[in-house]
C-alpha cells in the first residue's frame, strides 16, 4: 500500500487487449506499474493510458542482468535471448530465425520500492528473474506456469516454487496457465 | 521413453485419486484416471522428459515430481473440455 492506495504490478502487459492493468486505471485508489519490452505493444498501452498520474510504464524488459538483449518477435509470444519460452519449448523452433528487437533490461529491484500489493508476471519463461530480484512480498503473486498439454512448463518451476515456500506464499489456485500464489 | 515416465504416471494417479476419492464416485476416478493414461500419453511423455531434465541438473526428484502434480487436475479439465481426444501434438 502507498499513501492508502493499492499498488498492482503488471511485469509484462502485452498489447491493450490482453493488459489488464488498463481494466482498472480509471480507479483513484489504485496504483499501477506496467512492465513491457516490446516496442509496439508499449507504445500502444502508454497511448491509451494517456496523461493518468496513477499509471507508471515503462519500455524494459525484466531480467536477471541489467544491460541489453534480443526480443524475439512472436506477437503476444515475444521472449527473451536465452530463455525457454512457451514458444520455444512448444513449437520447438531455433528462435534465432525470428526477427527481433534489442531490448533494454532491468531488475525489478531498480524500480520495486517495497510496497507493491498484487503482482501479476508473464514474461515468457522469464519470471523467475522478476520474482529472484523482488523487493516487495506482494500479498498476491500471478505467475505464468505451464499450458494444458504439458508442451510447456516454465523452465524455473523448481526456483519459482522453492522461493514461494520459502517465502511463506500458499499456492491458492492454478488456471489459465498460472499459478497464484497468496502470502500465508 | 524417458525413464521417469512410470513415476510420473504414478504421481499424476496418487494426486488425482488423493484429491476426488470421497468426492465422487469411486468408478468415475478410476475412469479419469484411466482415460488420462490412454488419451494424454503425450503429455505424460512431456512431462517424464521435464522431470529427467530437472534431475539431470541436480534437482530433487521427488520435489519435481510433487512440483508437476497439479497437472493431475489439469489432464483431467482437458479430457472433459475436449471430447476425450488423444493428444497428439
Amino acid at each position: 500500500m502507498r499513501n492508502g492506495k493499492t499498488v498492482l504490478v503488471e511485469v509484462g502487459t502485452g498489447p491493450l487487449s490482453m493488459c489488464f492493468l488498463h481494466l482498472l486505471w480509471d480507479r483513484s485508489d489504485i496504483e499501477l506499474y506496467g512492465f513491457e519490452p516490446h516496442p509496439g505493444y508499449f507504445a500502444e498501452v502508454r497511448a491509451a493510458a494517456g496523461d493518468r498520474t496513477n499509471v507508471h510504464l515503462f519500455n524494459v524488459a525484466i531480467g536477471d542482468e541489467p544491460g541489453k538483449l534480443k526480443l524475439y518477435d512472436e506477437g503476444t509470444s515475444s521472449s527473451l535471448a536465452g530463455v525457454s519460452s512457451p514458444f520455444a519449448q512448444h513449437r520447438k523452433e531455433d528462435p534465432e530465425a525470428k526477427p527481433y528487437h534489442m531490448v533494454d533490461v532491468k531488475r525489478v529491484s531498480d524500480f520495486d520500492t517495497g510496497d507493491w500489493d498484487i503482482l501479476r508476471v508473464d514474461t515468457e519463461g522469464a519470471e523467475w528473474f522478476c520474482l529472484k530480484h523482488l523487493v516487495s512480498r506482494p500479498r498476491e503473486i500471478v505467475v505464468e506456469i505451464y499450458n494444458d498439454l504439458a508442451t510447456y512448463i516454465n523452465p524455473h518451476l523448481w526456483e519459482i516454487q522453492d522461493w514461494a515456500r520459502r517465502e511463506g506464499y500458499r499456492l491458492t489456485s492454478i488456471q489459465d496457465s498460472d499459478f497464484i500464489y497468496t502470502r500465508a | 521413453m524417458s525413464p521417469y515416465l512410470e513415476q510420473v504416471k504414478q504421481v499424476i494417479a496418487v494426486t488425482y485419486l488423493q484429491g476426488n476419492l470421497g468426492r465422487i464416485p469411486t468408478d468415475q476416478v478410476i475412469e479419469t484416471v484411466y482415460r488420462i493414461f490412454l488419451l494424454k500419453q503425450k503429455p505424460m511423455a512431456n512431462l517424464a522428459a521435464y522431470v529427467e531434465r530437472e534431475v539431470a541438473r541436480g534437482k530433487s526428484l521427488n520435489d519435481t515430481l510433487s512440483n508437476i502434480s497439479f497437472f493431475a487436475a489439469v489432464l483431467a479439465d482437458y479430457l472433459e473440455r475436449d471430447g476425450n481426444q488423444p493428444i497428439t501434438k
